[in-house]
């Protein structure tokens, strides 16, 4: 093959410095000795190299080190500086993160007092005094301490207590759930129909004129039929039970009766279970605070087992209609449940 | 011009603030970094200048680098780029870079009687001269392979470009360089 001028130009430089395979060399050199402008293009590079390679190197100035350290401690010292300057930002940002910290706390708890105060007028802790629901209304007692309470509608509950008192006593008049968290003193639940003795446990209890009905969730209470009555009989209702006391004050007793059914209104459920209807209706009245006048034949034979969410009171009668082959009517906020046979006549 | 290995551990402790292994790297890249300062910017006040500012550099941003190889790269770009920019702060590109035709007006040393250690310096200062008249791009090839005797691949790494532009720029470096020079052949 034979070399171009355009070819040698780039092999020029690993020609002089003896890079070159020994064939290519050959022909490099075959080239220059036939082409004069090659030649002189070589000349001068071989003179280029020749220099170069003859250049003496410059000694580095002596004092180039104590320059560049005199630059390095004041390259140091302006670091030290901008970090203490940052360490002090940093330390400002985190006053005043702080102060905004310490600032939506206060806040914060304002707030939570506010919402107590404004909210849940009803969590007294002071024990002592009297506690009253309406029909359709419930509250929330909180006794420091002591006990919570649940009242449920149209209740009426009386607390007698002093801090220094060595028992805390309740008058029940309706419905409440208990959760008593002391077991230091005792506590006692009257109703017209009996007493509730308890310490340290949970449970609901209903007095509402037809004796007393005690659903115990958690831990234990004792019974009592009677207060002065030297015949009263007492019976301890362990946890998971339903206990007892009918309206002409027998023996207590435990009812085969699922505990969960009796607090369910805690949930905003009612269940019944064969509840004489009057007893359904009277629950319904005291939930949704009306009037509900039932004009079926044989009311007292009537029984009810059925299991409602608070729904509107509409819904909630017209299965209560269908079940009882009735009809529902309406008279201003009243309801009359009448039966298709009483219609008829 | 030989260039002493330099231990990773030696980088670490540089990074780590460690003066003294600081200063030993200074030792091992000094003569390399003032030669090519001195011959990319063609005299010693400006070479003394640049030279302290890479090592000042290099001084704040040695703890990016773990491999001696990686660094004698970045190191020689560092102060390649030192050099250009330098040269543009100064509006030097326009001053220096001088026409071939001009290196006619070097002095002809040849027929001055002169003993050789006089002649000899005269020579060294004709291709300082002659090395200053090129480009900036040529100029940088040529010192860089003078330095430290790079192959054409660190060059084409510290510089960016390929290989072949590599070979080209250093052909028309050393034909530049040999058209200014020609008529000192025979000293040389």
């Amino acid at each position: 093959m034979t070399l171009y001028c355009k070819n040698i130009v780039h092999l020029s430089v690993d020609y002089y410095s003896g890079s070159l395979e020994l064939f290519d060399e050959e022909k490099v050199a075959s080239h220059l000795r036939d082409c004069d402008s090659c030649r002189k293009n070589f000349e001068y590079i071989q003179c280029g190299m020749t220099a170069m390679d003859a250049l003496k190197p410059v000694q580095t100035d002596p004092y180039l080190w104590d320059d560049i350290e005199i630059s390095l401690q004041e390259d140091v010292r302006s670091r030290a500086m901008k970090r203490q300057y940052k360490i002090r930002q940093y330390k400002a940002q985190i006053r005043k993160l702080a102060a905004v910290f310490a600032v939506l706390l206060i806040i914060i708890g304002l707030y939570v007092s506010i919402q107590e105060m404004v909210f849940n007028p009803n969590d007294d802790i002071k024990p002592a005094g009297v506690y009253v629901t309406d029909r359709g209304e419930r509250k929330e007692i909180q006794l420091a301490g002591l006990a919570y309470i649940q009242l449920n509608y149209d209740s009426h509950l009386q607390i007698d207590h002093k801090n220094d008192a060595d028992k805390l006593i309740m008058n029940l008049s309706g419905e409440a759930f208990f959760r008593i968290d002391t077991d230091e003193i005792p506590v006692r639940i009257v109703t017209s129909s009996g007493i509730v003795n308890v310490h340290g446990t949970s449970f609901g209890t209903r007095a509402r004129g037809n004796g007393v009905v005690v659903a115990v969730e958690k831990g234990a209470v004792s019974l009592m039929n009677g207060v002065k009555n030297k015949e009263a009989s007492q019976l301890v209702i362990p946890e998971g039970s339903v206990g007892i006391i009918s309206p002409d004050r027998t023996t207590p007793f435990i009812a085969d009766s699922d505990v969960t059914n009796h607090l369910e209104w805690r949930y905003n459920k009612f269940v019944f279970d064969q509840s004489p209807i009057s007893e359904v209706i009277a629950e319904l009245e005291r939930a949704y605070n009306v009037i509900i006048r039932l004009d079926i034949p044989e009311p007292e034979v009537v029984f009810l087992t059925a299991s409602f969410h608070r729904d509107p009171l509409d819904i909630i009668l017209e299965e209560i209609a269908l079940a009882t082959s009735s009809k529902i009517y309406k008279e201003d906020s009243n309801y009359i449940i009448r039966s298709v046979m009483n219609e008829s006549d | 011009m030989n260039r002493q290995k330099i231990d990773k551990a030696i980088f670490q402790r540089a990074a780590d603030g460690d003066h003294y292994a600081f200063k030993h790297i200074y030792d091992a890249y000094r003569d390399h970094v003032y030669n090519l300062t001195y011959y990319m910017l063609g005299n010693e006040n400006d070479a003394y200048d640049v030279s302290q500012e890479i090592f000042l550099k290099l001084f704040t941003s040695i703890d990016q680098f773990k491999h001696e190889s990686e660094f004698s790269t970045w190191f020689y770009r560092v102060s390649i780029n030192a050099c250009l920019d330098h040269m543009r702060k100064a509006n030097r590109l326009k001053t220096r870079y001088v026409n071939h035709t001009e290196t006619d007006s070097f002095a002809d040393t040849s027929t001055e009687p002169v003993d050789s250690l006089v002649l000899r310096n005269q020579i060294n200062t004709d291709i300082e001269k002659a090395i200053q008249t090129l480009s900036p791009k040529l100029r940088s090839v040529m010192v860089l392979r003078y330095i430290d005797g790079l192959s054409y691949e660190d060059i084409s790494k510290i510089l960016n470009c390929s290989l072949g532009t590599v070979s080209s720029r250093l052909n028309r470096g050393y034909k530049s360089l040999g058209k200014a020079l020609i008529h000192l052949k025979d000293e040389i």
